[in-house]
């Protein structure tokens, strides 16, 4: 526990990557629209931007490669991305201090209320 | 694809070359597969967000690109390794320092007590004698990581009878050309041409450890250490290290007064060799070597420094006390950092190139 802890808090994209993994495996593209989907279109991550995290997710042993189970247009052979137990516990313990974050913001600020 | 994707489409291929080797053959076929995916959805809804989807993907380009550089730096760099090795065992520690010791332990003799003539000759044969053992376990156990040290001393032992000081010779008349008679060269000239002697020694050394190098990668027999030497660069400058322990008897050859000085540069090697012995990283081993070797050479320069004045030398030179005070000592340092660049030259191995089938771990001798 105190492995994943000592990563926290993450950086905004790694945490929004993470997250749109949260449902299933995706490939990269999908990976960036989620991203943009799930930021209100706030975070629109370049394609240079996005493999550098990737790498540096897989290296941590977050995520793991597996084949694409959707076809593409380009017939290309694409790779997928899914959550590792570890990247899953890390998302977890994120949220969870996000959570405590919020909730404490939101009854500080409804006792600063006049 | 349209005209302009297809361009754009060809930038970003251009591009990706800028991405480290690993990183582009990793991930550069997904990338470009994205970018078309972008570039297609785009131009299916009209083609409005292209300058967008452009601006975002090459304004973030260079600092994308730095990133992953620095990043495969940090990864991959050797210089901070930790080395998957067994560690020595206390016999084996006690037989690499045996030949740092030695010294240490004649000059303690030799020094303080008054011990008879013949006591010197039965130090001699004990030491000389020790280095003969050793080499010959070393041999029969296909030179395991202790006994590379005394390979360097064989090799140096090589070298100082091969000659190297016939350079100097050769280029003492050129000098004199050039700069006239030694009473007037400048000191800067006479460090340099002073230096000369220790840099021909040590360029012969490293020839010499080249040698070795590649014998042990050819020879069945010695592959393992090869093997060895390759995982970890810093064998190859610990076996040059061994070579240093020759060195006070070249540096105060002439000089009267100079036990204390000669035992402060063994002991300074002593103490970089056990630190070597005790570290398991590349950076700690190349720093314990450096510590050491730089730690022997500053106190010799110290001890130059201190001890020239106290020498009857004014017979046979023509330049002054003080002159001579400050060539000598200048030589030394110029010497110093001409062992560092010794010691730091096996990083340099990783461009040898590795014959063919040789690359294969194999036959890799337990230390």
């Amino acid at each position: 526990m105190n492995d994943i802890l000592s990563n926290l808090p993450l950086r905004e994209p790694t945490f929004l990557i993470l997250l749109s993994l949260a449902p299933g495996p995706k490939h990269g593209y999908a990976i960036l629209k989620e991203v943009e989907a799930l930021s209100d279109g706030r975070v629109k991550l370049s394609t240079g931007t996005l493999y550098g995290a990737i790498e540096r997710l897989l290296d941590q042993g977050w995520i793991y490669r597996v084949d694409d189970p959707i076809p593409n247009s380009t017939n290309r052979k694409r790779k997928a991305y899914d959550l590792t137990e570890q990247g899953r516990k890390v998302l977890n313990a994120e949220t969870v201090r996000l959570r405590k974050l919020v909730s404490v913001a939101i009854s500080q600020t409804a006792e600063d209320a006049p | 694809m349209n005209g302009w994707a297809r361009a754009a489409m060809r930038v970003y291929r251009a591009l990706l070359v800028l991405y480290p080797r690993g990183f582009r053959s990793t991930f550069g076929e997904e990338m470009q597969a994205d970018f078309q995916s972008a570039l297609l959805e785009i131009q299916n809804s009209g083609g409005k967000l292209a300058w967008q989807l452009l601006w975002r993907e090459f304004r973030y380009w260079p600092g994308s690109v730095w990133r992953e550089h620095l990043w495969e730096r940090r990864t991959k760099m050797p210089s901070n390794r930790l080395i998957d090795e067994k560690p020595l065992q206390h016999s084996e520690l006690l037989a690499a320092m045996i030949i740092f010791i030695l010294p240490l332990i004649s000059i303690i003799l030799t020094g303080n007590i008054s011990l008879p003539e013949w006591t010197n000759y039965v130090l001699l044969v004990l030491f000389w004698g020790s280095i003969a053992f050793a080499i010959g376990l070393a041999a029969k156990r296909r030179i395991p990581r202790w006994s590379l040290p005394y390979l360097g001393f064989v090799l140096i032992i090589g070298v100082i009878i091969g000659g190297p000081d016939r350079i100097s010779s050769w280029l003492y008349p050129l000098v004199l050309q050039v700069f006239g008679a030694m009473s007037v060269w400048p000191i800067f000239i006479r460090v340099i041409y002073t230096g000369i002697f220790g840099f021909t020694m040590m360029l012969a050394l490293l020839a010499g450890a080249l040698v070795l190098v590649n014998l042990f990668r050819l020879l069945t027999f010695t592959r393992g250490v090869w093997q060895h030497i390759k995982e970890d660069w810093t064998q190859l400058s610990f076996l040059l290290y061994g070579s240093l322990v020759f060195s006070p008897v070249l540096l105060f050859e002439e000089i009267r007064y100079a036990e204390i000085s000669k035992f402060t540069v063994w002991l300074c090697l002593a103490l970089g060799a056990w630190l070597y012995l005790r570290s398991n990283e590349t950076k700690q081993r190349i720093l314990a070597l450096i510590g050491g070797a730089t730690g022997a050479m500053w106190s010799a320069a110290i001890s130059y420094w201190i001890l020239i004045p106290l020498q009857d030398w004014q017979r046979r030179s023509l330049a002054s006390m003080r002159e001579l005070q400050w060539t000598e000592t200048g030589s030394v340092l110029l010497f110093s950092v001409i062992i560092l660049a010794t010691l730091l030259a096996p990083a340099l191995l990783k461009f040898l190139p590795t014959p063919p089938n040789l690359d294969v771990q194999e036959d890799i001798t337990p230390a």
